[in-house]
């Protein structure tokens, strides 16, 4: 029971899921109202991406290492909310064979989510023809479907069609009433889609899931791009530079890294040379190019090669960020890292049993620091409480400043063994 | 601290790398609140106005477009503050003494952000206290507004003109080497930013 309980939590393992987080927590307050303040939701999202105060900055946004710029970040968050998170409209990918993408999923689940009761039973599925029907309470739902259905019919992507050719009309109902759904939709479009108000979202862990499911998907493209050091604001629409491509453009570095640790090879042209010779072996081509030298004069290969080929250690953080994988997710690899840090500097938790507690649950378990509404954090759990209360540097402090007390401790752990591990290496 | 995220290879073998990963991970479970109402409202009074019935999709590009322009983007910078942001708590001068130190062993780093063990910031956030390193021995102290009416505020209760625009409060020499001992040659002035943040607080409540 406290196993299945612990894995309905709401865990933070990588940047992603902090941006659903916060962008749940935005949307909590906007879809409990009457009406979707879009301007609102607007301004908060861009005011949450632009605060240099939040990790979105560093860790989310693009950012030219070599010529750091504040304005980069203004820049990167009108388009990451522009032309990624609220108007892109996600294509479906082509093994879904007919079910309905992620977004199309959250819409259903926010969908049943409204105070209105018709909604609960709520589904989006597909039907070899569609027989709309609408009560009054559904005319305006079905009118705002049928509006998007219309804008994208020409635009409608090779995937979508055959999607609706071979498995037929996407369609949503509830109860009786029944209307077309969009192949693809933005985010923008599916919140117009729901029937305001909704109940709140927070003690829904799984609704949490799907949201970080379709920011990874409206991510990915961004993330890639990030990651090879090409500016997404000049990259994004230019399709010849494809997914696949930017995939291999990430390996490719990632290989000349290891063989340059492993071999001890000098970081230059040669070793991403010797690296593109030995991912493609008998491809015909490797990042869209047949050979290495038409990659390193093809406009974006010269730019990913400046970025990272020369620029050292620099590059390795931002290209780092891709590296993510199942581990990543994995709670037992976090502790054993999380085990590893309390081992290396164990002076540093020796006597101080709330800063144990809180590597272990909070920076390996994912638990955020302090709660929300609905969300557990490390704060609420009791056997937290009781460590608390037992140690006077703690047991008096109000709820904020004892969160921020934690942070600070916790910062100052962590620059500590890191400097302390870099001296050894010295 | 330059900042890398790797979990490939095996990191359990480079220590460095899981402080890295640890500090990564630090910043993302501190949830701080999503935004503070000043600068939401300053932010929204300095978008391009959307007509009336014109679709968002457009009013959006408008919005990016308007970035372009050099005095939107001031106004930009000055709500959403900047990178060299360091927020403190305590408010003593050792502890002040403390992170300049700090401050300026930090500046051969790639990441010119002075990392502070113990942060400082106003009670609202207006006020930030702002330290950068700017050659060997030096570094630069500036008491930060966030937000345009923090601006007013700044004017009206502590009679400082044109703080936000730019004014640092003092610029210290130090010998961060000498024995971890900084000499402040202007603490005087230091003193005076730190009143800054109590006069705050106290109108805070």
């Amino acid at each position: 029971m406290q196993k299945q309980k612990d894995q309905d939590k709401i865990r933070i393992f990588n940047i992603r899921d902090r941006f659903a987080l916060d962008l749940f927590r935005l949307l909590d307050a906007q879809l409990q109202a009457d009406n979707l303040d879009e301007e609102a939701l607007i301004v908060k999202t861009l005011a949450l991406l632009s605060d240099t105060r939040k990790p979105y900055a560093r860790q989310l946004l693009f950012q030219d290492y070599r010529q750091p710029s504040e304005r980069v970040i203004a820049e990167q968050s009108h388009l990451y909310v522009t032309e990624r998170l609220l108007l892109y409209r996600l294509k479906p990918a082509a093994n879904l064979a007919g079910k309905p993408g992620n977004m199309l999923l959250l819409l259903q689940a926010l969908f049943r989510k409204a105070r209105a009761q018709w909604t609960q039973s709520a589904e989006i599925k597909r039907q070899a023809e569609i027989r709309p029907h609408s009560e009054d309470y559904f005319q305006t739902t079905a009118e705002t479907l049928a509006h998007l259905c219309q804008q994208l019919e020409a635009e409608l992507c090779k995937v979508s069609k055959g999607q609706r050719e071979k498995y037929g009309i996407l369609q949503l109902q509830a109860q009786q009433n029944c209307a077309e759904a969009p192949e693809e939709i933005s985010f923008f479009q599916m919140l117009r889609v729901l029937p305001l108000p909704l109940t709140s979202l927070h003690s829904d862990p799984e609704l949490s899931k799907l949201m970080v499911k379709v920011i990874d998907s409206l991510n990915e493209r961004y993330m890639l791009l990030r990651a090879c050091g090409l500016n997404p604001d000049h990259w994004l629409h230019r399709e010849e530079l494809s997914i696949g491509n930017l995939k291999n453009m990430v390996t490719l570095r990632n290989t000349a890294k290891r063989l340059s640790q492993l071999d001890g090879l000098e970081h230059d042209v040669n070793l991403y040379e010797k690296s593109f010779k030995q991912l493609q072996a008998d491809k015909n081509k490797f990042a869209g190019c047949e050979h290495f030298t038409e990659f390193r004069h093809s406009e974006a290969g010269e730019i990913f090669l400046n970025a990272f080929a020369f620029v050292d250690p620099i590059a390795q953080q931002i290209i780092d960020e891709i590296a993510d994988n199942e581990k990543e997710k994995n709670i037992l690899f976090r502790l054993e890292m999380i085990e590893k840090l309390i081992e290396d500097y164990p002076e540093a938790f020796d006597k101080d049993p709330v800063m144990l507690h809180f590597f272990r649950e909070s920076l390996a378990g994912g638990l955020p620091l302090c709660g929300d509404e609905g969300i557990d954090g490390v704060l609420d759990q009791a056997e937290f409480q009781a460590l608390i209360a037992n140690d006077k540097r703690y047991a008096n402090l109000d709820q904020n400043k004892l969160a921020k007390k934690i942070y600070a401790n916790a910062k100052k752990i962590i620059n500590a063994g890191h400097r302390k591990c870099r001296f050894q290496i010295h | 601290m330059p900042i890398s995220n790797s979990l490939d290879d095996n990191p359990l073998d480079d220590a460095g790398k899981l402080w890295q990963w640890a500090a990564l991970q630090l910043e993302r479970v501190y949830l701080s609140p999503l935004a503070d109402e000043n600068q939401l409202k300053a932010l929204k009074q300095r978008l391009p106005k959307r007509e009336a019935q014109e679709p968002v999709e457009q009013w959006l590009q408008r919005c990016q477009t308007k970035l372009q322009d050099q005095q939107y983007w001031e106004v930009w910078k000055r709500i959403m503050g900047n990178n060299n942001v360091v927020e403190i708590q305590d408010e003593t001068p050792e502890v002040i003494a403390e992170i300049i130190r700090l401050a300026a062993a930090s500046h051969t780093e790639s990441y010119p952000l002075p990392d502070p063990d113990i942060p400082l910031e106003s009670q609202d956030g207006v006020f930030h206290l702002l330290i950068t390193a700017t050659d060997h021995n030096s570094i630069r102290i500036k008491l930060q507004v966030r937000g345009l009416e923090a601006q007013n505020y700044a004017n009206q209760l502590l009679g400082i003109r044109g703080l936000a625009e730019q004014e640092l409060l003092a610029r210290i020499q130090l010998d961060a080497y000498a024995g971890g001992e900084a000499e402040l040659q202007d603490l005087e002035t230091v003193r005076k930013a730190l009143l800054a943040f109590e006069i705050i607080k106290i109108i805070k409540g």
